[in-house]
């Protein structure tokens, strides 16, 4: 190994306290939340903030799923909120199947725009007019058609707009990797005697398993967390966790502790899909070295 | 295995005719070779074959049935691409089986067939492995395995060594050679390089702006190129053209050039254009002494030494630069002042206008 | 040195490890001012570690470089004159030819005036006045070749380092490139260094090249002498396409005749017997080494030539342009042979084998160094 001498032990310490520093700011609000999560009432606010809890508590967890429970004096504060359950059992369906049929649609889109040209350039520019506009202007008249289809406050309302809402990300983020599929590589298989659809599903389709993985990641974040839709179209049965955050929010003010512990419980699940999917994400991104 | 017949295929996208009316015909069992520039309509013509594009008009015959509108995968041709193409996400085995697999060939009778083209492919030791680590030699081998495994009518290769340095690419051009005189698979192939067509074909067709220029055996291109374009793309260094004035003397003919006058012996009846080109290719130089009446006094410019020859860059005294190939034997510098002369019976002549090749008749 | 005035660069005992692992070895070297150099040899051999050194690019672990007579190893890049033109040229893109050959200069903080005199001044030595306001991007290739050179020539350096500059255009071109290289080399009469792998681009293109083995030098020589005499088995086997055909012997003496010997292969070598036991000192092993363009089918004059006791039988003919390649197999070992294009020769045909005697190469066993 070198030796370091003086002024290089200097650079690389300096190094190190700028990694800590940028650390210390992405990770602070992270923190602040988990810390928040743990105070009681009378700590949320408290001037001067502390990051560690005086009187670290988890009767914000409690009050989550058991509303009338008195642990730490909350529950009268918040009586009027449902438990989170429900909450979270609607975010559990609707977000997976929207995501799942998203990236699925946008797969076989991309794949037809970018191998046969389908609708030729225009299509793809198209499809992205959908994001084009601030969601809130489709508000109006999906509610009429939604009212008519009586598919006010379901789950299924959800899905098709989550779905809808989130195909042309997904459109655009597939042809990136599709294009990297070398043309060659789905030629020669048809050469060798492979039908179109088989040829995309063995070939194509698990080459780009790292860039579905990476689309249905995003988008499937992107759903999770959408507030605004789901506050117009969902009030007791469909609503979701996002919904459930603003529900905290009383007349007496906003109660700090139960939104930051259920903003922790609902970051698990992406966090756990981000890992699952962490191995596709790396050799998504390097398939397209296998070329010479 | 099988012959193909191509009638008069054009192919064109947008405004560039990349096909523009070719035909030829290709035995069963023949290694025939598309060799032209980069943009000549050699890749194209191959994936008309293969289906990968559709022809604008014109047919395509293989074991004389009509290919025109069979899907790809039903025509039973293989290709190896330029850039080997081999699915990345597969064992070399897997690669290999996979045209057999959809073909519902049972899997003992895969594992002889897919040992067997490894075995002599050379490529046993690879079989488990995926082509991330492959060489550039290793994954042609691969391709070359999954293309012959199951024989198929005909083999299209598009130049599939390009990238390949030179020692690979000869070990692989000897062993392609070697695979089809053993296999008699009909095989076409296209390619930018004469030396590597050379090595391999029965036959050459030499193609530009998608049009045939001349078809034949190497030597017969080599030798005697029907127009300038072949005589200046096959052969390195190229043949040296020199433009002249053709004048007549009585019944000879005489070629004069600043430099030189080449006389030619009567022939009977010979019309020869004004302008024409002088075509002598550098080995055919040979050097003389000052004394010799056809001596044409050159200065070497450049020496380049290749194996036991050198290349020479010669300049006339007008400025007109020729190559040479010498023997070593023949000890020239940069700077000296020698004599050289082109031997009569090693002369292609060109038209100036039309750069079509005029035959001198036998005397 | 006598002409220590024309010496550009020097090395001495230079030397590099890279974790361990000894890139280059105690490499003594002169660069005469002028000359075009050629580095070659396989990949890993430190010919482009040395380059680095030269350029300032790597430190060495060891030893020195001088640029005329001036120590220079621990100086940076920049501070050192010397121009480095890159694999595939590098260009910019979406510059034009101008401002190519301008930016070198403009980052040196060169005065406005001064740097439209010298692009214009090296545009035109290298012909490339005329397309000084295109785009880099749509220039043909020698073009590009002229540009980059004269992007690195504008600021004057001492010497020109090339790194496999042709390594990825692709044949054919690669000659044509390679014969416009050497004749702007010539027309500028700059020094240039010129590392590659192929030994026909240093065979054609060198004034010298330095044969590079396992980080040391092989042979360093006119390439007319390497060909002509390989220093040692390395090189004898690096040069020459197809390579030198190198067979192992056994040496004899039968009463007043000398022979090479490998089963019931045999070659009558009397008229070398002193030089051969003098450089033996005992040994009775060696490599006998015939290039395939010197061996010839017969009949042989008598004087000059040794023949083979076996007659070879062809086993693959493998035309090319102007040239077949043909593998022979005589008695047990299998040997290359290059004749013309219109030689009729036939796979199975069977020929007496010979070549001329002064043509021949001997190798010791052992040290690999050549004999004779």
């Amino acid at each position: 190994m070198r030796k370091m001498n003086g002024s290089q032990i200097l650079a690389s310490s300096i190094r190190w306290l700028i990694g800590l520093l940028i650390c210390i700011v992405v990770m602070l609000p992270i923190t602040w939340v988990l810390s928040i999560s743990l105070k009681p009432p009378e700590e949320w606010v408290a001037y001067p903030p502390t990051l560690v809890p005086l009187k670290p508590t988890f009767s914000n967890y409690i009050i989550l799923f058991q509303p009338g429970n008195p642990v730490g004096g909350i529950a009268e504060m918040v009586s009027s909120a449902e438990p989170v359950t429900r909450a979270f059992i609607n975010s559990l369906i609707v977000v997976p199947i929207a995501t799942a049929a998203s990236v699925l649609i946008g797969f076989l889109a991309s794949y037809a725009t970018v191998r046969f040209q389908a609708g030729g350039a225009t299509l793809p520019l198209f499809v992205l007019t959908t994001r084009m506009f601030p969601p809130v202007a489709f508000a109006v008249p999906l509610l009429v058609y939604f009212r008519m289809l009586n598919l006010i406050d379901t789950q299924l309302a959800l899905i098709l707009m989550y779905t809808g809402f989130t195909i042309a990300f997904s459109l655009w983020m597939m042809r990136g990797f599709i294009e990297g599929v070398p043309r060659h590589v789905e030629e020669a298989a048809i050469l060798d005697g492979a039908s179109p659809w088989r040829v995309l599903l063995t070939i194509t389709l698990p080459l780009v398993r790292g860039g579905l993985a990476a689309t249905g990641l995003f988008v499937f974040i992107l759903n999770w967390t959408e507030f605004l839709l789901a506050q117009i179209f969902t009030s007791r049965e469909a609503l979701t966790i996002p919904v459930q955050v603003s529900h905290y929010v009383g007349a007496v003010g906003r109660f700090y502790g139960p939104m930051a512990a259920l903003g922790i419980v609902a970051s698990i699940p992406v966090v756990v899909a981000g890992y699952i999917i962490q191995r596709y994400l790396v050799t998504g991104f390097t398939f397209g070295l296998v070329r010479e | 295995m099988a012959s193909a017949q191509i009638v008069n295929l054009f192919k064109s996208f947008g405004k560039v005719q990349a096909v523009a009316g070719l035909s030829f015909e290709v035995a069963d069992g023949e290694f025939f070779c598309l060799l032209g520039p980069p943009g000549a309509g050699k890749t194209t013509t191959l994936r008309l074959i293969a289906g990968l594009e559709k022809p604008d008009s014109g047919q395509i015959r293989l074991g004389g049935e009509s290919m025109n509108g069979v899907h790809p995968m039903n025509r039973d041709v293989a290709m190896v691409f330029e850039d080997v193409a081999l699915y990345p996400h597969w064992t070399a085995f897997d690669n290999i089986a996979h045209p057999l697999k959809l073909r519902k060939v049972p899997a003992q009778e895969i594992r002889r067939q897919v040992i067997e083209v490894a075995e002599m492919l050379h490529i046993t030791h690879l079989l488990d492995r995926k082509p991330g680590t492959f060489s550039g030699g290793e994954r042609r081998r691969v391709a070359l395995g999954r293309a012959l495994v199951r024989r198929p009518r005909v083999l299209l290769l598009d130049q599939p060594l390009t990238d390949l340095d030179a020692k690979i690419r000869q070990e692989m051009s000897n062993e392609l050679k070697r695979l089809q005189v053993e296999t008699r698979q009909t095989m076409i192939y296209a390619t930018h390089d004469f030396e590597e067509a050379v090595g391999m074909a029965d036959r050459i067709m030499v193609v530009n702006q998608g049009k045939e220029v001349q078809t034949g055996t190497a030597e017969e291109i080599y030798e005697t190129p029907q127009t300038t374009f072949v005589a200046t793309f096959v052969g390195t260094p190229a043949m040296n053209l020199i433009p002249c004035h053709a004048a007549q003397e009585e019944n000879r003919w005489s070629l004069r050039h600043p430099d030189f006058h080449i006389n030619l012996p009567a022939f009977g009846e010979l019309a020869l254009p004004q302008e024409a080109i002088v075509g002598i290719r550098p080995e055919h130089i040979a050097v003389t002494s000052e004394s010799d009446p056809r001596a044409i006094p050159v200065r070497v410019d450049i020496v380049q030494i290749l194996g036991d020859e050198q290349i020479v860059d010669l300049s006339m005294q007008s400025g007109v630069v020729v190559k040479a190939i010498l023997p070593l034997t023949i000890d020239v510098r940069p700077g000296d002042q020698i004599s050289i002369r082109f031997p009569l019976e090693r002369i292609v002549l060109f038209d100036g206008k039309s750069e079509q090749r005029i035959v001198l008749p036998a005397r | 040195m006598a002409d220590q005035q024309n010496m550009l660069i020097r090395l001495e005992r230079l030397r590099k490890e890279f974790n361990g692992v000894i890139a280059v070895e105690g490499l003594d070297l002169d660069v005469v001012e002028g000359e075009f150099l050629c580095f070659l040899g396989p990949s890993g051999c430190g010919k482009t570690t040395t380059l680095r050194m030269i350029a300032g690019l790597e430190t060495p672990t060891a030893g020195d470089v001088y640029l005329r007579g001036r120590r220079i190893t621990h100086l940076p890049p920049q501070q050192r004159n010397v121009g480095f033109v890159f694999q595939n040229y590098a260009l910019f893109w979406h510059m034009t030819v101008y401002e190519n050959l301008a930016f070198g200069l403009r980052v040196r903080n060169v005065a406005p005036a001064d740097i439209d005199h010298r692009v214009k001044e090296i545009a035109a030595s290298l012909e490339l006045t005329d397309v000084l306001h295109e785009r880099a991007r749509r220039l043909d290739l020698s073009t590009m070749q002229r540009v980059a050179m004269a992007r690195t020539l504008v600021t004057d350096p001492e010497v020109l380092l090339l790194d496999e500059p042709l390594n990825n255009f692709r044949p054919g071109l690669r000659e044509m490139m390679r014969g416009e290289l050497k004749r702007w080399q010539m027309h500028l009469g700059r020094t240039m260094i010129y590392v590659t792998h192929d030994q026909e681009e240093a065979m054609t293109l060198g004034d010298r090249i330095l044969v590079m083995n396992a980080g040391r030098c092989a042979q360093l020589d006119t390439p007319r002498h390497i060909y002509e005499h390989p220093a040692n088995l390395f090189v004898a086997s690096f040069i020459g396409r197809p390579p030198m055909n190198l067979i192992d012997v056994r040496y004899t003496v039968e009463g007043e005749k000398a022979f090479l010997v490998r089963d019931s292969l045999r070659l009558d070598i009397t008229p070398l017997r002193e030089k051969i036991e003098r450089a033996l000192a005992g040994e009775t092993q060696l490599v006998l080494g015939v290039r395939p363009e010197h061996l010839s089918p017969g009949p042989f004059p008598e004087e000059g030539w040794v023949q083979f006791s076996l007659p070879a039988v062809v086993d693959l003919v493998q035309p090319l342009a102007r040239k077949k390649f043909l593998d022979l197999k005589i008695g047990d070992a299998l040997i290359k042979m290059v004749v013309s294009g219109t030689a009729p020769f036939r796979q199975g045909e069977r020929f007496p084998l010979g070549f001329p005697l002064h043509r021949i190469h001997l190798f010791h066993p052992t040290t690999e160094e050549a004999m004779l």
